[in-house]
């Protein structure tokens, strides 16, 4: 190999989004050297632009993958991010716990699959990340295990807000501000919100807690190197079964970088890109795939938007992207005619997004596209967050053509079951009630999904998955996935706070074993 | 709902941050010049995108430059659904498709023919109901969408497009305070004909 040899660290992290930087400052807080590598930039938040456009092109991950099946999924702009901090650079920033039966649905409800872990082993990561993140929620969340204190009060709701609350209060629904990762009270390098709904665009005052402004600093404060620009290419197998280097590309240069233990947290789909394209003879299938499960069970949320229009002004570019829902409606039983879960939660589009809202959703096109546009500021927007179950069929595989590094594109497959389309559909229903309680004139709905889950799921069973209920690939002993691509099942919330808190499990996991010299 | 002819986003420039200035300052002053598309195909598509999005201002938005820049840099947006070409290949052939329809249904070029015509040739490339075979084997409403949003994503990036709709600009490092329904700060846009907040 004509890589440059980099040298050795404890633990070598593979993506630093929200997984990998909750790893990375924990390991190294607890001693340990850690070497993390991410393929994107390392970026100041002052260099964010308060733009729409500027930042579509670039926080996500706009390498082309290749996207089929029923339901084909949008995998660029709505689901995934690029450079330290991952996907929480621009994400809304809901912190949202999963609900007890999230992790056993096939023994409450008779489908998808059980985790190895309950509740309440994750309980005590949840309130850590929570603390960590300075996460801020209402004095009452009434559904689920948890009702709160949350470290920081709730934000101020804006019109978009009261409208949804409004909605709900009138139909007989309960709702709340939700716990969100934007802090309310500001510290001395993170300024307060200043509300104008920008979080999908990289928050420049600092406020949302992204991991490039919480765990991130931390990491680098207890000596954690963290690489940027940085894209692994190869993880290699070494001859006695353990991984021994992974392989990475910086300006256009090629490097080895060696390790004790290796953790993968670059998400569903290039975690699998990366596993696929690193066979050998004991693993002629992809690295950990003896179950042939790698790739497998993907999940995504259904998240499509109910978008209502209003006579008085909404205004919906101000506040926080994202605060007010509901989960009124979480636990759905065969009874309703549909199993498992979703929350209900506002969501604002800004300019450049609602206008493909109104061409995707009323195929609107010329002046009647120019004449809805006119009206934004009467528009607003409620988003579903519903349960996907996992199904063998929908995937991440290799296709044929080769990106910019010689390895296989993506290609994603994805159709809806049947239970995901009855979800999607009580769930829409519902947004639409809470709209015409609220008062709007009309509503339509503007199709999607977000989030991309369980490609490399967690089991106990060696034959069905892929890691073990600490992350630990059953296959071999010094590697490690742990991020959304471990999700058994992906339950009816937004995914990010369960990711930190597996990952902060998982760190707790490593030192312990490596202070038990098992490795 | 009458717009808001008396607001102008910019009016509060100086208050944005200087990065945010650059961009857009960047963005109204510096049109790119062509690269990717020849001077035939730029008049069909300028033509195609005064009726995707028809505009009545004195100094029109320039789109076309802009999408002509995206695909020169092949800057793409991160999903190839299965059935359809790279994003390069679907713009040609939107382009050709446009004067191919025309030729065909009126014997003309798309430019030359009226708006109303243009608009009927341009619904059915939308609809997927062209006669051009290769448009035609496209999954249509993929297509629609990405053409339609494509050119929407340019227009709605310019300032003057967000002081026709209303919308209040760059907030940073200004903040929103009166949010709730029924308010709104001084320098938010006032809407003709609008009593109510
Ligand atoms: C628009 C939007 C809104 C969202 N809103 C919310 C929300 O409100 N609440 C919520 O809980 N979640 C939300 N999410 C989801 C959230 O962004 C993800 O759940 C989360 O970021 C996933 O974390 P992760 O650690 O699994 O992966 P990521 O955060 O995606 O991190 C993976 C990292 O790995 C890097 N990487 C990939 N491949 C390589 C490689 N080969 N070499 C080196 N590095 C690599 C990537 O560049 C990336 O930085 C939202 C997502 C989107 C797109
Ligand atoms: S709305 Fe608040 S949290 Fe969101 S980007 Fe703006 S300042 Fe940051």
């Amino acid at each position: 190999m004509s890589a440059t040899n980099v040298g050795h660290a404890d633990v070598v992290i593979v993506g630093v989004g929200a997984a990998g930087a909750v790893l990375a400052a924990k390991l190294a807080r607890a001693g340990l050297s850690v070497v993390a590598l991410e393929a994107g930039p390392h970026r100041d938040s002052e260099d964010f632009a308060s733009d729409e456009l500027s930042m579509l092109y670039e926080l996500f991950w706009l390498d082309e993958r290749i996207s089929s099946g029923k339901d084909p999924i949008e995998l660029g702009w709505p689901n995934s991010g690029r450079g330290v901090g991952g996907g929480t650079v621009h994400f809304v920033g809901y912190a949202l716990r999963f609900h007890e039966d999230d992790f056993r649905t096939k023994t409450v409800d008779g489908v998808g699959e059980d985790w190895p872990i309950s509740y309440q082993d994750l309980e005590p990561y949840y309130t850590e990340v929570e603390r960590f993140n300075q996460v801020s929620g209402p004095t009452f969340f009434p559904w689920g295990p948890y009702q709160g204190p949350f470290p920081k009060r709730s934000h101020n709701p804006s019109c978009m807000h009261d409208t949804f609350r409004r909605g709900c209060e009138r139909i007989g629904a309960r709702s709340t501000a939700g716990p969100m990762f934007i802090i309310t009270s500001p510290t001395k390098d993170r300024k307060p919100c200043t509300y104008r709904g920008f979080c999908k665009f990289g928050c420049k005052p600092k406020a949302k807690s992204s991991t490039l402004v919480t765990y991130v600093p931390e990491a680098l404060r207890h000596g954690a190197t963290i690489i940027a620009n940085a894209m692994v290419t190869r993880v290699n197998l070494g001859k006695t079964g353990r991984v021994e280097s992974v392989t990475y590309v910086n300006k256009g240069r090629e490097f080895e970088q060696k390790g004790d233990t290796f953790i993968l947290s670059a998400y569903s789909v290039e975690n699998v890109r990366l596993l696929m394209h690193s066979t050998s003879a004991s693993f002629p299938d992809g690295l950990a795939n003896s179950s042939g499960v790698v790739g497998k069970f993907l999940m995504v949320h259904s998240a499509d938007f109910v978008i209502g229009k209003y006579d008085a002004m909404i205004r919906q570019y101000r506040g926080p992207q994202g605060l007010a829902l509901t989960q009124e409606w979480y636990s759905r039983k065969p009874d309703d005619g549909f199993v498992r879960a979703y929350t209900l939660e506002t969501e604002t589009l800004q300019p450049i997004e609602f206008s493909k809202a109104l061409i995707r959703g009323k195929g609107l096109w010329g002046q009647r596209l120019v004449d809805e546009m006119q009206d934004y500021n009467h528009y607003a927007s409620f988003g579903i967050v519903g349960e996907c179950l996992p199904s063998e069929n929908n995937t991440v595989t290799l296709s044929d053509e080769l990106d910019g590094f010689g390895i296989p594109r993506a290609k994603v497959t994805y159709s809806y079951l049947d239970n995901d389309k009855k979800v999607i559909e009580h769930s829409v229903r519902k947004c639409e009630e809470i709209h015409d309680a609220a008062g709007a004139i009309e509503t339509f709905q503007y199709p999607g999904s977000a989030h991309l889950l369980g490609t490399c799921r967690m089991g106990d069973d060696p034959k069905t998955s892929v890691v073990d209920k600490w992350c630990r690939t059953h296959d071999v002993k010094n590697l490690y996935i742990c991020d959304g691509s471990v999700f058994t099942t992906g339950a009816g919330v937004n995914p990010t706070l369960t990711i930190e808190a597996l990952a902060a499990r998982t760190a707790d996991y490593v030192v312990e074993t490596k202070k038990r010299r098992e490795l | 709902m009458e717009g808001y002819p008396d607001y102008d986003v910019t009016a509060e420039q100086d208050s944005w941050d200087s990065k945010t200035r650059l961009v857009l300052e960047r963005r109204v002053v510096i049109i790119p010049k062509l690269l990717f598309f020849n001077p035939d195909e730029a008049r069909s598509l300028e033509a195609a995108v005064a009726r995707l999005l028809p505009q009545t201002r004195r100094e029109p938005i320039p789109v076309v430059p802009f999408v002509d820049e995206k695909l020169a840099r092949n800057v793409t947006d991160g999903t190839r659904y299965e059935d359809m070409p790279p994003m390069r290949d679907l713009w040609r052939l939107f382009v050709s498709t446009l004067d191919e329809e025309a030729q065909v249904r009126h014997e003309k070029r798309f430019g030359a023919l009226e708006p109303e015509t243009q608009d009927m040739v341009l619904g059915a490339i939308l609809k997927g109901e062209s006669r051009s075979l290769s448009w035609k084997k496209l999954p249509a409403r993929l297509a629609f969408e990405h053409i339609v949003s494509t050119v929407a994503a340019v227009y709605y990036a310019h300032p003057s497009a967000w002081s026709e709709i209303g919308w209040g600009g760059p907030k940073y490092p200004g903040i929103y305070v009166r949010v709730r329904c029924g308010r709104k700060d001084p320098e938010e846009a006032g809407e003709v004909g609008h009593v109510r907040d």
